[in-house]
């Protein structure tokens, strides 16, 4: 072991005391640069499966409730906006309240699931499927996709099964009886991240769906609907139907647009994440002034002391830098580590909570290119702040320093 | 010859000091610490140099350390003009020094602040002389922890360690108590080697029991 090494690692003790704070601020700030990067990537590599799977992006949502709505949703409205120049179809959409007839179906025998409302399958806003698979030809009437998690456990074992699913049928106005319906389950879908559908949607035909609805009796004329999809033959088109379709009176609202406001928060947080960055560097650069000028100022009498043995101007300015070097190394290791144990829990906790604003995938961890930062930069930083104490340090002359002494 | 080639071979001279003067800036007024001094040292020679406080002992010490440079003058040590010398390198290598109350570094251990004087320790060395100095048990305590008797002799252990030619003691008696004083000069008259010289500047009475010659210097002269 060198002389500098032998001094830096018998002063770090007393250098780690007297900065713990700024030492700790930094390692904080560190952490909570990883722990928004893990954020924003869970968001974007959730964002980015969202629309690869949805394909999404040439889907208008259609209401009868929204803003500036003054047009109901029947099926003649359906098939008249079917009609719609560059319209490929329009979907009706609605739910219907569903349960698991059977405890042996639940997870936990003792938790009812609850509710799995009953959502038509329309195209692009198909679920991640995490087991099984969609038939090509779509859901026959009598399969349906459950929901991963529900309260209690997850459905994934009822796969391949039949369930009876049981739902209220209205025998006349204000009184309703159990009724019962059984199906296949072909799919399991990943309800980590809740949409519009609710926590917990499974997904039926377009048959299956009618059916129930007429038979739960709330049906009494002709079938009115709150939302609707319209799909459109390319996203360039979008803005056109939906501005032809606002015109007739409906509300309208692209997915392509809540995709990008999506799109627009995680840009925020990395706008943010970068801000940190900056603010970091400054802070590690004023941190390694800190350090280094406290080193020189508390042991100008040692650095006289070591001059006067024979110590170089080089190696002492090395003995700055190394204790200087050591501290924001270990300090960017502790910021590391609870950056990365920061994002993993976030992650976790907000996929959890199930935001529909930032829907993050769980067990998210910060770039590699994040960790080289924290890692790396920081002490560098750190070291870079420290020059000018290297150098006032170096300069430090034997004669003076030795002179107050004696 | 050179300017880095020693004066003469073999050296018959450790140190030589001609006509060296120093004075300092203190409080806007310039004071003469040095007034022409001209000594010379020889090889195993052991000398007290002795004078009252603010006699220019240490400034003395401290150019013929290689510390500060003289105003005018010539210093030559183990026989190369100081002006033609490192520094650094020259202290380390060609010259140990004790100073007063032994000045070890608080957080270091004894150990440590022994190697610190060599480039890359070798711990063998060290060890021996801390054995030597009779500072094994102690070897491990910090700088700050040990008395002054010990952290006295734990710095001419550090002087020792690159086996100087010339070894320069600043008060090495100072603040310790009878015993202490003399287990250090003790130790002081151990290290002497004949090819060693030793200055020990000190207003201890006591030194004269191991110094061959005796100078003394009154405001900056040596008389």
């Amino acid at each position: 072991m060198s002389d500098v090494a032998l001094l830096t690692r018998a002063t770090l003790r007393p250098g780690l005391r007297s900065h713990r704070p700024l030492l700790i601020t930094i390692a904080l700030c560190v952490a909570a640069i990883l722990t928004l990067n893990g954020v924003v990537g869970a968001g974007v590599s959730r964002y980015a499966r969202s629309v690869q799977y949805r394909s999404a992006l040439n889907l208008i949502e259609l209401s009868s409730q929204g803003q500036g709505a003054t047009r109901e949703l029947d099926d003649a409205a359906l098939r008249r906006v079917a009609g719609l120049s560059g319209v490929t179809g329009a979907y009706a959409w609605f739910q219907v309240d569903l349960a698991l007839s059977h405890d042996a179906d639940w997870p936990d025998p003792h938790v009812n699931p609850g509710a799995l409302w009953g959502t038509p399958l329309i195209p692009g806003l198909s679920p991640q499927l995490l087991a099984g698979n969609l038939p090509a030809a779509g859901l026959a009437a009598d399969e349906i996709v459950l929901p991963s998690s529900v309260p209690g456990g997850r459905l994934d074992r009822l796969l391949g099964k039949s369930v009876t699913m049981e739902f209220t049928k209205v025998v006349r106005p204000g009184v309703g009886e159990p009724a019962k319906r059984v199906f296949r389950v072909v799919g399991i879908a990943d309800n980590t991240t809740p949409g519009q559908a609710g926590p917990t949607p499974s997904y039926l035909s377009e048959q299956a769906l009618e059916d129930l609805y007429a038979s739960s009796g709330a049906a009494t004329g002709a079938p009115m609907f709150t939302t609707a999809y319209v799909r459109v033959v390319d996203p360039e088109r979008v803005p056109r139907v939906q501005r032809e379709l606002s015109e007739q009176g409906f509300a309208v609202r692209s997915v392509a647009e809540q995709l990008r406001s999506l799109g627009g928060l995680f840009a925020a947080l990395r706008w943010v994440s970068l801000a940190l960055v900056a603010v970091l560097m400054v802070f590690s650069l004023l941190v390694g002034g800190s350090v280094g000028a406290s080193w020189v100022q508390q042991r100008r009498r040692e650095i006289g002391l070591l001059s006067a043995i024979g110590w170089s101007r080089r190696r002492i300015a090395a003995a700055v830098f190394g204790q200087v070097a050591v501290l924001g190394a270990g300090t960017a290791v502790v910021g590391v580590l609870a950056g990365l144990a920061g994002s993993t829990l976030a992650t976790t906790l907000i996929a959890g909570r199930r935001l529909t604003l930032l829907p993050v995938d769980p067990w998210g961890l910060p770039s590699p290119a994040a960790v080289l930062v924290g890692a790396f930069l920081t002490p560098l930083c750190i070291v870079l702040g420290a020059v000018r104490a290297g150098w006032r340090a170096s300069r430090v002359d034997p004669d003076d320093a030795l002179r107050d002494l004696t | 010859m050179t300017a880095t080639t020693r004066l003469s071979q073999p050296v018959q001279v450790s140190l030589s000091l001609r006509g060296v003067t120093k004075s300092y800036l203190s409080r806007g007024r310039r004071t003469r610490v040095l007034d022409a001094v001209s000594l010379e040292v020889a090889p195993g020679e052991v000398v007290w140099l002795r004078g009252p406080s603010g006699s220019g002992k240490s400034s003395l010490l401290r150019i013929a350390g290689l510390l500060s440079t003289p105003d005018s003058g010539m210093v030559v040590v183990d026989g190369l003009p100081a002006t033609t010398m490192r520094g650094a390198a020259a202290r380390r290598d060609g010259v140990g020094m004790v100073f007063q109350n032994g000045n070890l570094l608080p957080d270091l251990s004894v150990r440590d602040n022994v190697a610190i004087a060599a480039r890359r320790p070798v711990w063998g060395v060290v060890d021996r002389l801390l054995a030597d100095f009779g500072l094994e048990e102690v070897a491990a305590r910090l700088g700050k922890e040990v008395s002054g008797g010990q952290a006295q002799r734990a710095a001419l252990c550090r002087a020792m360690l690159n086996d100087p030619r010339l070894v320069l003691a600043d008060e090495p008696t100072a603040g310790l108590d009878p015993a202490n004083r003399t287990v250090v000069l003790d130790e002081l008259s151990r290290a002497r080697r004949p090819d060693r010289a030793i200055v020990i500047a000190s207003h201890d009475d006591e030194v004269v029991r191991v110094a061959d010659r005796v100078l003394t210097i009154d405001r900056g002269r040596l008389v």
